[in-house]
């Protein structure tokens, strides 16, 4: 599995407090990066990427260090029901990690995940993980079927836009989104983690949606 | 309203949209009207039974009211108030079709409304193919008719 430190950025918004991080996006091919449509949300106003602040991810990342290089990016495809949008930096061009799909991944498969756990709290780290695939499911959305891999791995906050590159064929088959969690979580939070969420059936959607809408 | 006279009649309003838009916006229409359908794609939110795991305060659920929307194209389309620019604008796209007038509208409203110009397309085409006319007169009329069928009944201050 290649290093994938320079095509996994995590996402930010620019305000008044300095930079919040939102989440995970990764590159797919020139100016674009996928990311989850709630990670962006709506508003695409003062979004940024944060640039990748290390070589490789055999570097030491230094989590005192709040420098960071940041680059505009706005929404040009959406996806709500999915929960997918495309990213577009108006400013630089990157290599994009190959697109697969959950179609092609079989039940076992191992995978590899790479984004910035804990994020909400201002941890900043890029973070590999191992996994395998637990099942394929069809998710109700809007009244549409959606195409998930369920990963047995426990996630946290600020993982949502993480690749999910398989072990066999090395292609995004997946991008992280969140956890099972009857009726979308959120009941009942202690010490700002939802109790609904501590286990490991992680939700991913089917890279194939994110081909879809990248532009030609 | 002049702008409009320009806009050309062929065309269905649902090739302005992306593939990946298209599909989606059938499937709400094969289950309702397109104004239906409009509020289905401006309240989509990911999946059910799915706690997101983005990190941003209140991540996760967005709602964009089609009245608001509504409210605002109303504004832009059929009045002279504000959006002075943003009508020269849209006025000019006319001229190029439907895609750049509908484009036009979105990057016009997005600022107004917070909602990027990606995620308003889906929604002004569905308004736009229920309300558009080449007189246009009698499509704002409808418009606000309709805007004021979903006003709220009571004044909840």
């Amino acid at each position: 599995m290649g290093d994938a430190s320079q095509a996994v950025m995590a996402i930010a918004r620019l305000g008044p407090g300095g930079v919040m991080l939102l989440g995970t996006a990764f590159t797919v091919g020139g100016p674009y990066l996928a990311t989850p449509f709630h990670v962006a949300t709506a508003d695409d106003r003062d979004l940024v990427v944060v640039l990748p602040r290390i070589q490789s991810l055999a570097d030491y990342q230094d989590t005192a260090n709040p420098a960071v290089s940041t680059a505009t990016v706005r929404m040009v495809a959406a996806d709500p029901v999915r929960d997918v949008c495309i990213l577009r930096m108006d400013s630089m061009i990157a290599t994009g990690l190959p697109l697969g799909s959950a179609d092609a991944t079989a039940v076992g498969e191992p995978v590899h995940l790479f984004g910035f756990p804990h994020a909400g709290s201002g941890r900043m780290v890029l973070t590999q993980q191992q996994s395998t695939v637990g099942a394929r499911i069809l998710i109700t959305s809007s009244g549409q079927k959606v195409k998930h891999l369920v990963l047995n791995v426990q996630a946290r906050d600020g993982q949502s836009g993480s690749p999910v590159l398989s072990a066999v064929s090395g292609q995004v088959v997946a991008m992280l989104i969140g956890s099972y969690a009857p009726g979308g979580g959120g009941m009942a939070m202690i010490a700002g983690v939802d109790p609904a969420t501590l286990h490991q059936t992680t939700h991913a959607v089917s890279a194939a949606y994110i081909t879809d809408m990248v532009p030609k | 309203m002049s702008m409009l006279r320009n806009l050309p009649a062929e065309g269905e309003w649902l090739t302005v949209l992306p593939d990946y838009q298209r599909r989606i916006i059938d499937t709400f229409l094969a289950a309702g009207d397109p104004l239906m359908a409009a509020e289905a794609w401006l309240k989509a939110s990911g999946p059910q039974d799915t706690a997101p795991f983005g990190a941003g305060v209140g991540a996760g659920r967005v709602n964009i009211f089609l009245l608001h929307l509504m409210r605002e194209l109303h504004k832009l389309l059929c009045t002279d108030e504000g959006y002075t620019e943003e009508r020269a604008e849209v006025g000019n796209a006319a001229k190029l079709g439907k895609s750049a007038f509908v484009a036009a509208i979105a990057t016009g409203l997005a600022p107004h409304v917070g909602v990027a110009a990606v995620i308003l397309s889906p929604a002004i085409v569905l308004i736009m193919s229920v309300f558009y006319n080449a007189a246009m007169s009698s499509g704002c009329e409808m418009l606000s008719r309709s805007i004021s069928d979903l006003e709220p009944s009571v004044d909840l201050l």
